[in-house]
């Protein structure tokens, strides 16, 4: 079997929700020797099958809101979401974190199937689902599925995993932009081959799951702010590259040149980057001039013309404006390419959401969004704007916020089954001194069983840099 | 470190292989090895090479055939399979293992499914990074990860980075200082989540349209298939018209001498000569305050009318690149934008080109710069062999302005005749009036030379040539004493001469003087007088004199008419002679 057909099959789950979804609707209206009901379940099995290319089993996880398949995240399509949401709401009516399907349910009797998908549907109709659950499949014979009671160590060590590389993947980049630049400065020549393999490494994690990615995003420098800003504006690029579609090379690309978008600035002096208050005409003309500038320090870059000539128009291009009315002004009126785009939005969120001499405090990410959708259209594409915030979610990773409950959160991700975009936050209790500490992970989607109001909601968003939170700490 | 694998790495299994699965991989990594070498010392397309390609691919489908994958775990001098030793060898250089240890790889699996065309894209990386390249040339795990094998995966360790400390991001300052917030004020006014959330709550705001979607497509496509060759030249112009810095300018130069390489590689004339339009405007413009940037550009458009850099043309007409009208027009300009030396590296692609467009082509442009300066043209025909030679005169010939006269003199003494032919024919096709410079060839030592002028000559009614043949003839200049060439001379002399000719024909025929009524000496000139006159077209005096001969009472006077005659007939049948 074709093992990117079948990964692909994993990261979508489907057919799999599609069959599962099936069984458990028509074995409620259908006797169990029902020809349409029998075609259910060999669909269902035959989805497992597929599913198990690699290993002899199919586990299905419930972690922080979000389905895994085989330890990957479940990938979200608008055509799927409906779907999934009903099966998350399905597995939490009775309290399943997991199931395990083995590959020898190929050997399941039909009529065994069709056992276990009563037993599930009855189940939220106990007044303990999963313990009532586990009695019955113990009683019964059911030796291809098995409950997961609890996300596996499996799981937890792979997120982990991919939060190290993710860690290491950003330390590694940031060196290798702050090597270019002070190779750049000192009139040496510097390569690209580092910060060529980072980018690779973080397409690699962003194609298994961007919120990883995402929360790193999140870091802030204030004393040097340009090597995380480069970063940053590498990561929300390909991220954003991915939910469009691009492919791995076109992320690289894209990646390569969010990394190096503002090399022009080695050009600046430092003292007019981190000089307070207001800049003269004078000053901001030089200031103005980096993206040309990131133009040839990238010509300078001893690579291959390929490549420079492949990452020159992006940065270039980043201050243009969607309606070309930024800079550089010149008598070249093409419109921006796609790149030089995204490049646009996402090198304003990170520069607006970050702390600068000129603006101590940085305002909140999803203020910035909000300021971001009043310039769609002519400082940006509104459709790739619109993906953007998307991506990001009503509440961007990373923005801290306070609760009615008087708590504090900041935000991991929003899940695509979110409700109104309420999203998934990790909560931050303060210590004796002052200090945060990272508390429980929570659902602000969660609703009270009884009232049915929900638990937790936003009073406001706050800015993490304010409170000194270095967001990544507690994210990732 | 960098995992290239597609969910878990398999664990190596506690249980031993059997000694024949060891076999069969030992075997495998020889004729991998041996394939690998064949790669160093052939062609990929050689024979040695495909056979070795497919006797690699022929023991791992065997293999993966049963056994899904095959993995090999990598170090200094060795791989092993299953824990077992499977390949040692020196940990050397150019050793395979080496290689793959010094780039950090740790292990390959290869997947059930490998195809060919895969292995040969693999070998072509092992080979090409088999040993350590300049930063700038890029390292096998970077390009294996651009390969993107559907069915190789491996993983390998970040060397680059061996001794480097990873950032502790919590030491990292977020923020200038200590900033309450209450104090700041730095609480906003509103919510803005709450703001932003209204949009959220309706969600066909954040969906995107089928239309949009459509849109997202359709950048991806553009982007991902777009030539970047015109905003790359299009924006180092717009660079090099900001720049303050010699030394800079001098770099973007430099890129731009390789890119305007590819370009013209590409076939992308039409950019490549709006580009050389604006480097001739920025030239022109003479920037006061930038004198440095005359001789600059003036080096540059030198440098890139050189071999190195136009060589590329040859990329271009030998791919599969069309040439079309439209295109051949772009290419012509651009070239015409380019200083006259272009001529040094043009010259030398004419014989070459196969099509006779592009050749009409570059003759045509050689031919434009030639008529602002021959100097190219004549370093050019230094050391020119006949096939360019002979091109070059044809441009020559034609040049509407230039005088190249003294080029295509030179030419006649070229060691080629047809050359020497070519030349001397353009001369006279130039100029009639050329040949008075070209008559001392009529003593050229090379007997189809001195025909060919004789030829020239004699080819019509020509008073400047009757004056030079009636005075070399009249006045026995010749210092070649050949009777075969003097007689061609007199009926030259005919062809091309009037009655202004004719009192020296026929005194020439028919003088009386002793040595004639003895029939001896002066039979030569009195042939020749013949053949002359027998060549005069529409002269009644000539053919009086002619019978006048055939009936004299001097025998030498007859004989020289019979012989005149008879000579004349050879020479209408055999007009080469």
């Amino acid at each position: 079997m074709n093992t990117d057909a079948s990964k692909q099959r994993i990261l979508t789950g489907d057919p799999f929700f599609r069959t599962f979804f099936r069984l458990l609707q028509t074995v409620k209206i259908h006797q169990s020797d029902n020809p349409l009901l029998l075609e259910c379940v060999a669909e269902f099995v035959h989805s497992i099958i597929q599913c198990c290319a690699e290993e002899d089993r199919l586990t299905v996880q419930i972690s922080r809101g979000r389905f895994y398949l085989q330890g990957e995240t479940l990938t979200y399509r608008p055509d799927n979401l409906t779907l999934v949401q009903d099966m998350l709401q399905y597995f939490k009516q009775r309290g399943l974190t997991g199931l395990r399907f083995f590959a020898s349910v190929r050997e399941a009797a039909s009529g065994q199937i069709v056992a276990f998908a009563h037993l599930l549907n009855n189940a939220d109709r106990q007044e303990e689902p999963l313990a009532w659950l586990l009695l019955q499949m113990q009683e019964g014979n059911y030796p291809w599925v098995e409950i997961v009671l609890e996300a596996d160590s499996s799981l937890t060590a792979h997120t982990s995993e991919r939060g190290e590389k993710a860690r290491r993947t950003y330390s590694y980049a940031m060196t290798s932009i702050q090597e270019v630049a002070q190779k750049m400065t000192s009139q040496q020549r510097a390569g690209v081959q580092k910060a060529k393999r980072m980018i690779q490494n973080m397409v690699d994690i962003l194609t298994e799951d961007d919120s990883v990615l995402l929360g790193m995003s999140t870091i802030r420098d204030y004393d040097d702010y340009t090597y995380t800003h480069s970063v940053n504006v590498a990561i929300l690029s390909m991220c954003l590259g991915k939910r469009i579609g691009l492919s791995r090379l076109s992320m690289e690309r894209l990646g390569i040149c969010g990394l190096f978008h503002d090399l022009g600035k080695v050009e600046i002096s430092h003292d007019l980057i981190i000089k307070p208050g207001k800049l003269t005409d004078e000053e901001y003309d030089q200031i103005k001039e980096h993206s040309l500038n990131s133009v040839r320090q990238i010509v300078k870059l001893n690579a291959l013309r390929d490549l420079k000539a492949r990452i020159i128009l992006p940065p270039f291009e980043h201050h243009l404006k969607y309606d070309l009315s930024g800079y550089p002004q010149t008598d070249r009126k093409k419109p921006v390419s796609l790149f030089g785009r995204i490049l646009t939005i996402t090198d304003i969120f990170d520069a607006m959401t970050s702390p600068r001499i000129y603006r101590p405090v940085a305002l909140s990410p999803d203020r910035v969004l909000t300021m971001m959708l009043e310039g769609a259209g002519t400082e940006f594409d509104p459709i790739l704007l619109k993906v953007f915030i998307n991506m990001l979610g009503v509440c961007p990773v990373g923005t801290l916020l306070l609760l009615d409950t008087g708590e504090m959160g900041l935000v991991m991700e929003t899940p695509a089954e979110a409700v109104a975009g309420r999203p998934l936050i990790v909560l931050l209790c303060q210590g004796g001194k002052g200090e945060f500490r990272k508390g429980a992970v929570v659902n602000l989607s969660e609703r009270d069983p009884q009232s049915g109001a929900f638990r937790r909601n936003i009073v406001n968003s706050l800015h993490p840099s304010a409170y000194g939170i270095q967001p990544v700490d507690f994210l990732v | 470190m960098q995992d290239r694998s597609m969910g878990k790495a398999p664990s190596i299994p506690e249980v031993r292989p059997a000694d024949e699965e060891i076999l069969t991989v030992k075997g495998m990594i020889g004729s991998f090895l041996i394939a690998l070498r064949n790669y160093v010392l052939y062609p990929e397309d050689h024979a040695m090479c495909r056979k070795s390609l497919a006797a690699v691919q022929g023991r791992l489908d065997g293999f993966l055939a049963g056994h899904q994958s095959l993995r090999l775990d990598v170090e200094k001098d060795r791989f092993l399979f299953q824990g077992e030793i499977v390949h040692q060898g020196p940990s050397q250089e150019d050793s395979l293992t080496f290689q793959l240890f010094r780039e950090g790889i740790q292990w390959l699996e290869f997947k059930n499914g490998f195809t060919a065309e895969e292995l040969n894209v693999f070998f072509k990386l092992l080979n090409q990074y088999r040993t350590p390249k300049e930063e700038a040339e890029g390292d096998l795990v970077t390009a294996l990860w651009e390969a993107d094998f559907p069915h190789l995966q491996y993983k390998n360790e970040d060397v680059l980075w061996e001794a480097e400390p990873l950032i502790d991001f919590s030491l990292l300052k977020v923020a200038p200082g200590e900033v309450q917030p209450e104090e700041e004020g730095v609480e906003e006014p509103v919510a803005p989540a709450a703001k932003i959330a209204m949009p959220a709550a309706d969600a066909p705001f954040w969906k995107l349209t089928p239309a949009e979607e459509k849109e997202i497509e359709a950048m991806i496509l553009e982007e991902e298939t777009r030539d970047c060759t015109e905003d790359v030249l299009e924006v180092l112009m717009i660079i090099l018209k900001e720049q303050r810095d010699p030394k800079d300018f001098a770099v973007i130069l430099d890129f731009l001498t390789e890119e305007f390489r590819y370009t013209l590689a590409q076939g992308e004339f039409s950019f490549a000569r709006k580009f050389l339009e604006s480097i001739r405007v920025l030239q022109e413009s003479r920037a006061p305050d930038r004198p440095w940037t005359r001789s600059l550009l003036d080096a540059f458009r030198q440098r890139i009318s050189d071999s190195e850099v136009l060589g590329a043309l040859e990329e271009a007409w030998q791919q599969v690149i069309v040439m079309d009208a439209d295109r051949l027009e772009e290419l012509r300009r651009s070239l015409l934008l380019l200083p006259a030396k272009v001529i040094l590296t043009l010259g030398p692609m004419l014989p070459n080109v196969g099509s006779p467009g592009i050749e009409q082509l570059l003759m045509e442009v050689i031919g434009a710069h030639a008529d602002d300066d021959l100097d190219p043209v004549k370093q050019l025909l230094d050391t020119a062999e006949e096939p360019l030679a002979r091109r070059i005169i044809h441009v020559l010939k034609h040049l509407p302005t230039k005088d190249p006269t003294d080029v295509l003199f030179e030419l006649t003494r070229h060691a080629q005749d047809t050359v020497c032919k070519d030349a001397v024919n353009a001369l006279v096709d130039r100029d009639p009036q050329n040949l008075r410079k070209l008559f001392p060839l009529l003593e050229d030592p090379r007997l189809h030379i001195r025909r060919l002028i004789c030829g020239h000559l004699g080819k019509r009614v020509n008073p400047l040539a009757e004056e030079l043949l009636l005075d070399y003839l009249k006045h026995r200049r010749f210092q070649l004493k050949d009777r075969q060439h003097i007689l061609a001379c007199y009926r030259a002399l005919g062809q091309c001469g009037s009655a202004r000719s004719l009192p020296f024909l026929q005194e020439s025929l028919l003088k009386q003087d002793w040595k004639s009524f003895l029939g001896i000496g002066g039979s030569l000139h009195r042939q020749g007088g013949a053949l002359a006159l027998l060549a005069v077209r529409n002269e009644e005096a000539a053919r009086s004199a002619l019978r006048k001969a055939s009936r004299s009472i001097f025998s030498g006077v007859r004989l020289a008419y019979r012989r005149a005659v008879e000579e004349d007939q050879k020479m209408k049948k055999e007009p080469g002679r």
